[in-house]
C-alpha cells in the first residue's frame, strides 16, 4: 500500500502543477514513436513517458488543469506506475474530455471504458488501466480539469520513468504577475530574469518551459530530503492587478513571520504570570543562565509530551495541565519559560534536512517550514533547542534540525536568519582485540565508543529493545552486517552522558576466523569494518548529506599463537582527499599486529560534483577494511631440512 | 479473488497489524505489549446475516508497541463495519482520550495488487507517547454471508493473557471447525433457540518472527469455521464433500464461457484441420492472449468471486486470475480441448486441508486434458509456459470445478531436475592478485520463471541488485564491469544473464606459490543461509533445485598447476554435492552439481538439515595452487 500511495502522492503533484497542450495531436503516433527503444542513458527503463505536456490555464474566476501524456512501454508487469492511473481531484472540481487508450503494436487502438473512483480521506481519485498493454505498445491519455479553488503548485519534470520530453505552459490573465522558482533544473534552461514573469502578449503564454531527457529520481543513501532534488517549476502569484487596483500577494518575510507569530503565537507568550511562576519553581536554586536553560529544556523534554493532533490543545495552560503539546507548542512553552528567565530565546521556523530541504529564501512560501524551534542567546552563546525531539540532548538540535537558516517569529521584527550550531565531537571509536587460535578460531573482545551525534540511533533501539544482547546483535548482523559465523560471549551498553558518548562492549567466539592455506593463515582485523562503501552508482544527482561531520577510529591488537609469526603486516595508508582524509598505520612484532586507523570527513555535506572523490573515498575504506594480514608458523631449527 | 479471501483476511486483522516485525522471548515486560484480553462473539442469525463483535485491551509498553495502537480494519458491503470505539487509559488507570466511528483515516479503492475493489480500510490510531499504557476498543461487523466466516487466530506475536471466541447460533444450525494447535474443543451451552460454544485460550506463548516460513497461517493456533451450508449471492454452497462444493462453485463459472466473433475467428486461426496438435493450439493462444490481455484486478461484489464472461475480457484487455482462466478455458474449449477450471490457496500464506472441504481458495488456473494427460497453466504469469504452474501454485491441492463434481486434485510437483541454475564462470588472475570473472547464468523450470519474474516485476536496472541478492549465486565480492540480459520472446526459452567483472584480492601468493580460492559462486541459496538453530517453523525452500555450474580457470602464464583437489561426492536424504576436477589444456575445469530435493523442511528435520549444509561448506573449502614454471 505504501508504494501505492507513493505513487498517488507523486501523480498529485504533478496534476496540481499541469501543463499545456501545444500542437501536439491525440492519437497521432509517429514511426519515431513506435520505433523507440529504452534510453542509451537508462537501458533498464520498463517504461518512457514519451510527452507529459501541461496547460494551466488561470483567469480572475477559473483556474483549469490540462493534460496530455504518452508512454511507451517496454515491461509491462513492472510498468503499472503508468498503466494504472489515479488522478486525484477534490469536491466541486470537474472533469472535461477525459479520455485514455492503447496503441498496440498490431495497429489496435483500444479505448478505456472503465473508470472507478477511489478515495484517501478527503481526496477522491479517478482511476483507470489501460487494457491490452503488452510490451511495445503506446498508452496515452489527456483530460482537462476545472479546478474549483485555485493554489499555487508545481510542475514536475521529473517523474518516476525516464521522460524523453516534459512540457509545462502557464497562460494567464496579464492581470496576474508569478514569482518562478526552479528546482534541479539546469541554469542554462531557466528563463533570464524570469523570477518575476509578466505576459508581454495576450498572444503568448505567460509562461513555457520544456525539458527532455530526463532520468527518474531514484533513492540514493545519505540523500537528505529527496523532494529538494526533483526536477520542478513553482509558480507564485505575486499579484493581480484588477478593475479597482492592484491586489499583491507577495508578502515579505518579516512580515509574514509578524503574522505567524500574530496569528499563532502570541496567545502562548502572553500568558506571562502563570509562565513566570512555572518557570520560577523550575528554576529554584538556580542562577547560573546555562543551567536554567538546562533545567527548562529538560522540564519540557521529559515532563511534556508530543501530541501530532493539534486540535487537542487550547492554551499553554493546557499543554502544561496534560502534560502533552505539539511540537510547535512545547518550543512555545519553552521560550515563554526561558523568556520569564530573563535569557533571550526566539522561536524560529525551520524546515528539516529530511522533509522541506534547503530553504528557497527567494520563495516567500511557509510550506518550506516544518518546525518550530527555540533560539537561546545569552552573553556571547548561542544555540537552538528543540524539546520534542525524544532523543535530542542539551543543547544540540536534532540531527534533521541542523539547517543554515530559519524564519525568526517575532511580533514587529521577524526575519530570515542565519545559525550558528554548538560544535561536537561526533563518530565513533572502535577497540578490538582479537586471540586467534590454532584452529584458526578467534575471540574478539570489542568496545564501540559512539560520540555525539553517532549515539542517536542507539537511543531509540536502548529504549525498545527487548535486551542489550538482541540490540547488540542487531547491530552486528544488520548494521554492521559482520560476514563471520559468531557467537556472543558478553555485551553490554552503558550511557556515559557526561563524556556524550555511548560504550558498547561485546565479546564474541568467531569460528573460521583466519583461512590456513598450506600453513599461512590468512586473516582479516576489521572485524567491524572502518567502512562500507555505500556509493556505488555511477553517477549522482543529489547532494550527499551525511547530517554531520564526523570522525571514526579503530585501535586494533591482534594476538596469534604463540608459534606463529606475522608475516604479512597490512600496508601503511595516508590519503587526504578535499572530502575527508583516511590514515592507517600498522606495525607488528612476532605473533602480535597492530592497527590504528583513524579517517573523517570534512563537511556535512557534500555537492553531486563531489561524488566521485567521495566514491574513490569511500572505495578506499572499504577495501583497508577487508585487507588480510598473514602469518606462518615460526621455523624450527632442522624442521623440514 | 479478493473475497474468497475474506475470511481468512477479514479475521485475521489484528494480527496482521501484529505481524510486521515484533517478536520476543518469554518473559513478561520484555515484550513490546501484552494482549490482556480479546473476546470474539458471532452472533448468527441464519446462513446470511451475522453479528461479529470483537473487543480487545493491549498494554503498550514501548514505542515498538505503539504497532499494536494501530487499528487497521477491513469495511465492505458484505463485512460491513457497523460500530467502533477505543479508549486510552494511562499508567494511572485514567481514561486520556476516546475514539468514535468516524475518528479515522479511510482509505477506499486501494487494496494491495488488486487494481479497484469495494473494500474500505480505517485506520484507528489510539497511541500515547507515555509508556505503559493500555487500549480497549470494541467493533462491531454486520456480515452478509458466512462465506466469509471470521476464523480465530488466538496467538499473537506478543503474549495474549486471555482469548475467546464465542459462536451464538440458532440451534440445530451446522458448521464445521478446524482446528490448528493447542487449542481446546468449545464448552457447549443450549436452549430451545441458540446455541452457544465459547473456545477460550489463556496465557498463549507469543508467536517468534523468523523468515521463509512454509505456509505461515498453518504454524500457529487456529480455528477455523464454515456452515454446513451457506448461500452467498444467491447461489447455495454445501460443505459437505470436495465434491459437492465443486458442483455448487460451478455455478460461478458455467455461464461465463461465452465468446464472441472474434475469440472464434483466433481459434480458427490456431485449428488448421490435420495440422495443429492440441499443443500447438494451447501455445498458440497462450502467445496471442499474453500479449494482448493484461493481469489487472478489479473486485466489486460477487466480481470477487464469479468471473468475467469470456468474450467481455477480451473486449475489456484485461481481467484477474479468474477472468483470465474462463478466457483460456472458453476458447479451448472451442477448439474441443477439454479445460476446466481450479480454485487453488496459492503457497506462501495457508493451504488447503483435504480433510476439510471449504472454499478458503485466492486464486484460480486452469488445465486441459491432452491424450488423456494434464496441462496445467496459470495465464496471471504471463511469463510462464503453458504447462509449467509457477512455484506458488505447485504440488497443492486445488479444487476443479465441474457440473459432475470436479473434486479436489494435487497440482503437480517438480524435481530437482526440472529446476536447475545453469552458471559457467570464466576465471582469469590478474597482475594485482584480483581474478577476472565472466559468470553467464541461465535456468530451467522454477528458477527460469524465478529470474524472469524478477526482471520483469522489478526491470533490468536491478539486475546488480538480483545478482548480489537473488538464488544465482554470483559472489558478492564481484564489482561488476557490465552486466545484460538476454532476452527471448518465447516463454519456453530461458533468458540469459552475463555479467563480468572483478574480484579483489582473491588471489593470494605464498612461499612461491599462488592460490585461488574456489569460492567464487555459491552454492547455497540466500534462504539456506540464515540462522536454523533456534527455528520453530518449517523452512520454505520454495521448490526443489540443483546448480549445475562449470568453472572455466585459465592457467595463470607462466605458471602451472599443482595437483588438483580430490573429486567430492556427498549426498543424503536433502540432496548433495559432487565437484570434479580436470586439466584441459591451459584451462582447468570444474564441474560442480548440487541438488536439494525438498520443497521445505521441517521443524523436527532442522538438526538434519543443517548437518547436510554444513557438509556442503565443507566441500568447498579447497583451492587450487599453482608453482612456478
Amino acid at each position: 500500500m505504501l508504494s501505492k500511495l507513493t505513487i498517488i502522492i507523486t501523480i498529485f503533484c504533478v496534476l496540481f502543477s499541469v501543463s499545456g497542450i501545444l500542437g501536439q495531436e491525440y492519437g497521432v503516433i509517429t514511426d519515431e514513436e513506435w520505433a523507440l527503444e529504452p534510453p542509451v542513458d537508462y537501458p533498464g527503463a520498463n517504461a518512457v513517458i514519451i510527452f507529459d505536456i501541461g496547460v494551466y490555464k488561470l483567469t480572475k474566476n477559473t483556474f483549469s488543469v490540462t493534460r496530455h501524456c504518452r508512454v511507451k512501454v517496454f515491461n509491462k508487469d513492472a510498468a503499472r506506475n503508468v498503466t494504472e492511473v489515479d488522478i486525484p481531484y477534490s469536491k466541486g472540481d470537474k472533469f472535461k474530455s477525459l479520455k485514455a487508450h492503447t496503441y498496440t503494436k498490431d495497429g489496435q487502438k483500444i479505448e478505456v471504458k472503465e473508470y472507478v473512483k477511489k478515495k484517501i480521506d478527503d481526496t477522491d481519485f479517478n482511476s483507470f488501466a489501460f487494457p491490452s498493454v503488452d510490451n511495445g505498445a503506446i498508452i496515452e491519455y489527456s483530460y482537462t480539469l476545472n479546478i474549483k479553488r485555485y493554489w499555487n503548485n508545481e510542475w514536475r519534470f521529473q517523474k518516476t520513468d525516464y521522460t524523453l520530453r516534459s512540457n509545462f505552459t502557464l497562460d494567464a490573465s496579464d492581470r496576474f504577475k508569478f514569482q518562478v522558482t526552479y528546482r534541479g533544473i539546469p541554469f542554462s534552461l531557466q528563463l533570464p530574469g524570469l523570477k518575476q514573469v509578466i505576459k508581454e502578449s495576450k498572444d503568448l503564454p505567460t509562461f513555457h518551459l520544456e525539458m527532455t531527457n530526463i532520468a527518474p529520481a531514484s533513492d540514493e543513501p545519505f540523500m537528505g530530503a529527496k523532494n529538494d532534488f526533483i526536477a520542478a517549476v513553482s509558480f507564485d502569484v505575486i499579484e493581480y492587478e484588477g478593475q479597482r487596483g492592484k491586489y499583491s500577494y507577495l508578502t515579505p518575510w518579516d512580515e509574514l513571520g509578524n503574522n505567524v507569530y500574530e496569528y499563532f503565537i502570541s496567545d502562548f507568550v502572553k500568558s506571562k504570570k502563570k509562565i513566570s511562576t512555572l518557570s520560577d519553581s523550575v528554576c529554584m536554586g538556580i542562577f547560573e543562565p546555562r543551567a536554567k536553560c538546562e533545567a527548562l529544556y529538560n522540564y519540557v523534554h521529559q515532563e511534556i509530551a508530543t501530541d501530532i493532533d493539534e486540535r487537542n490543545i487550547s492554551s499553554i495552560f493546557d499543554v502544561v495541565k496534560r502534560k502533552k503539546g505539539t511540537q510547535f507548542q512545547q518550543s512555545e512553552l519553552l521560550a515563554g519559560l526561558l523568556f520569564a528567565q530573563g535569557i533571550s530565546a526566539n522561536l524560529v521556523f525551520i524546515g528539516t534536512r529530511s522533509q522541506t530541504g534547503q530553504l528557497d529564501h527567494t520563495k516567500r512560501d511557509l510550506n518550506q517550514f516544518n518546525r518550530l524551534i527555540c533560539y537561546v542567546q545569552y552573553d556571547s552563546t548561542e544555540f537552538g533547542l528543540d524539546a520534542a525531539d525524544q532523543y535530542a540532548e542539551f543543547p544540540y538540535l536534532p540531527v534533521d534540525d541542523l539547517v543554515d537558516q530559519g524564519l525568526f517569529l517575532d511580533s514587529i521584527n521577524s526575519k530570515l536568519l542565519s545559525f550558528v550550531h554548538p560544535e561536537r565531537k561526533n563518530g565513533t571509536d572502535v577497540g578490538s582485540i582479537i586471540h586467534i587460535d590454532e584452529d584458526g578460531g578467534a575471540v574478539c573482545s570489542t568496545t564501540v565508543y559512539f560520540k555525539g551525534y553517532a549515539k542517536s540511533f542507539l537511543f531509540k533501539r536502548m529504549e525498545d529493545s527487548v535486551s542489550t544482547e538482541k540490540l547488540i546483535k542487531d547491530y552486528l548482523d544488520n548494521d554492521i552486517e559482520i560476514e563471520y559465523d559468531y557467537k556472543m560471549i558478553s555485551s553490554s551498553i552503558v550511557r556515559e552522558d557526561e563524556l556524550d558518548r555511548i560504550r558498547l562492549d561485546v565479546v564474541m567466539k568467531i569460528t573460521d576466523f583466519a583461512e590456513d592455506i598450506d600453513g599461512t593463515v590468512f586473516f582479516s582485523p576489521f572485524i567491524i569494518p572502518i567502512e562500507k562503501n555505500v556509493f556505488i552508482k555511477q553517477q549522482r544527482l543529489f547532494p550527499i548529506d551525511f547530517g554531520y561531520v564526523y570522525s571514526n577510529r579503530h585501535r586494533i591488537q591482534v594476538t596469534l599463537p604463540t608459534n606463529m609469526v606475522i608475516t604479512n603486516k597490512l600496508s601503511t595508508i595516508f590519503k587526504t582527499f578535499k572530502v575527508g582524509s583516511f590514515k592507517r598505520q600498522v606495525s607488528a612484532a612476532d605473533n602480535m599486529l597492530m592497527i590504528k586507523a583513524d579517517y573523517s570527513i570534512s563537511r556535512a555535506k557534500f555537492s553531486p560534483g563531489t561524488y566521485r572523490q567521495i566514491q574513490e573515498f569511500f572505495e578506499i575504506l572499504s577495501e583497508a577494511s577487508q585487507d588480510q594480514a598473514a602469518a606462518s608458523p615460526i621455523a624450527v631449527e632442522g624442521d623440514g631440512q | 479473488m479478493k473475497s474468497l479471501l475474506i475470511s481468512i483476511v477479514k479475521t485475521v486483522l489484528l494480527f496482521a497489524v501484529c505481524s510486521n516485525l515484533f517478536a520476543g522471548d518469554d518473559s513478561g515486560r520484555e515484550h513490546d505489549a501484552v494482549l490482556e484480553y480479546s473476546e470474539n462473539i458471532l452472533e448468527i442469525r441464519n446462513d446470511f446475516s451475522a453479528t461479529y463483535k470483537v473487543k480487545e485491551r493491549i498494554c503498550i509498553f514501548n514505542s515498538h508497541g505503539n504497532a499494536y495502537g494501530v487499528i487497521k480494519i477491513s469495511d465492505d458491503p458484505e463485512f460491513k463495519l457497523k460500530k467502533f470505539s477505543g479508549r486510552i487509559i494511562d499508567a494511572e488507570g485514567k481514561e486520556i482520550e476516546k475514539k468514535s466511528y468516524s475518528d479515522c483515516d479511510i482509505v477506499c479503492g486501494f487494496s494491495g495488487y488488486v487494481f479497484y475493489s469495494d473494500n474500505c480500510e480505517r485506520t484507528y490510531y489510539l497511541l500515547d507517547d507515555n509508556f505503559p499504557y493500555t487500549i480497549e476498543y470494541e467493533y462491531e461487523y454486520q456480515i452478509k454471508s458466512l462465506s466469509s466466516w471470521p476464523a480465530w487466530y488466538p496467538q499473537k506475536y506478543i503474549p495474549v493473557e486471555k482469548s475467546s471466541y464465542t459462536i451464538i447460533a440458532p440451534t440445530g444450525f451446522s458448521f464445521k471447525e478446524q482446528i490448528t494447535g493447542d487449542l481446546e474443543k468449545p464448552i457447549v451451552t443450549e436452549n430451545k433457540k441458540h446455541t452457544m460454544y465459547v473456545y477460550t485460550a489463556l496465557d498463549m506463548p507469543p508467536l517468534k518472527s523468523e523468515s521463509f516460513v512454509y505456509s505461515r497461517y498453518e504454524q500457529r493456533a487456529r480455528i477455523r469455521f464454515i456452515p454446513s451450508e451457506y448461500s452467498f449471492f444467491g447461489l447455495h454452497f454445501s460443505t459437505d464433500s470436495w465434491v459437492s462444493l465443486s458442483r455448487d462453485g460451478y455455478h460461478l463459472v458455467k455461464d461465463r464461457y461465452l465468446l464472441n466473433d472474434s475469440q472464434k475467428t483466433i481459434i480458427g486461426s490456431l485449428t488448421v484441420p490435420d495440422q495443429n496438435t492440441p499443443e500447438e493450439i494451447i501455445n498458440g493462444l497462450h502467445d496471442i492472449l499474453r500479449q494482448n490481455i493484461r493481469y489487472v484486478a478489479i473486485e466489486v461484489g460477487i466480481g470477487g468471486w464469479q468471473p468475467t464472461v469470456s468474450c467481455s475480457t477480451l473486449e475489456r484487455g484485461y481481467g484477474d486470475c479468474k477472468d483470465l482462466a474462463t478466457l483460456y478455458i472458453s476458447m479451448l474449449r472451442y477448439a474441443n480441448i477439454k479445460s476446466y477450471p481450479a480454485l487453488i490457496m496459492a503457497k506462501g500464506k495457508s493451504l488447503t486441508d483435504s480433510g476439510y472441504p471449504s472454499m478458503f481458495f485466492n486464486h484460480m488456473v486452469f488445465f486441459s486434458i491432452i491424450d488423456g494427460d494434464t496441462v496445467w497453466a496459470d495465464p496471471t504469469c504471463s511469463h510462464c509456459a503453458m504447462g509449467d504452474l509457477p512455484e506458488t501454485d505447485e504440488d497443492i491441492y486445488v479444487l476443479v470445478l465441474d457440473s459432475a463434481g470436479g473434486g479436489l486434485v494435487k497440482t503437480p510437483a517438480s524435481t530437482p531436475g526440472d529446476n536447475v541454475y545453469y552458471r559457467t564462470v570464466n576465471i582469469s588472475a590478474g597482475r594485482k592478485k584480483e581474478l577476472y570473472v565472466k559468470y553467464d547464468v541461465y535456468a530451467s523450470g522454477n528458477a527460469m520463471y524465478d529470474i524472469r519474474g524478477y526482471l520483469n516485476y522489478r526491470g533490468k536496472a536491478a539486475i546488480e541488485n538480483f545478482l548480489k541478492e537473488g538464488d544465482c549465486g554470483v559472489n558478492g565480492k564481484l564489482k561488476y564491469t557490465d552486466v545484460k540480459v538476454i532476452e527471448t520472446e518465447d516463454t519456453r526459452v530461458p533468458d540469459t544473464i552475463i555479467a563480468t567483472g572483478i574480484i579483489k584480492r582473491a588471489v593470494k601468493y605464498i612461499k612461491g606459490k599462488q592460490y585461488l580460492s574456489l569460492n567464487c559462486l555459491n552454492v547455497l541459496r540466500p534462504r539456506e543461509q540464515i540462522r536454523l538453530a533456534d527455528r520453530t517453523m518449517p523452512l520454505d525452500l520454495s521448490y526443489p533445485f540443483s546448480y549445475c555450474d562449470s568453472v572455466v580457470v585459465a592457467i595463470p602464464s607462466g605458471w602451472k598447476p599443482d595437483k588438483l583437489p580430490e573429486p567430492v561426492l556427498y549426498e543424503d536424504d536433502f540432496g548433495g554435492i559432487s565437484i570434479n576436477f580436470s586439466l584441459h589444456n591451459e584451462t582447468i575445469i570444474i564441474c560442480c552439481t548440487r541438488k536439494c530435493n525438498n520443497y521445505y523442511i521441517e521443524t523436527e528435520q532442522m538438526p538434519a538439515f543443517r548437518e547436510h549444509l554444513a557438509n556442503i561448506k565443507k566441500s568447498l573449502k579447497s583451492h587450487l595452487s599453482f608453482s612456478k614454471n
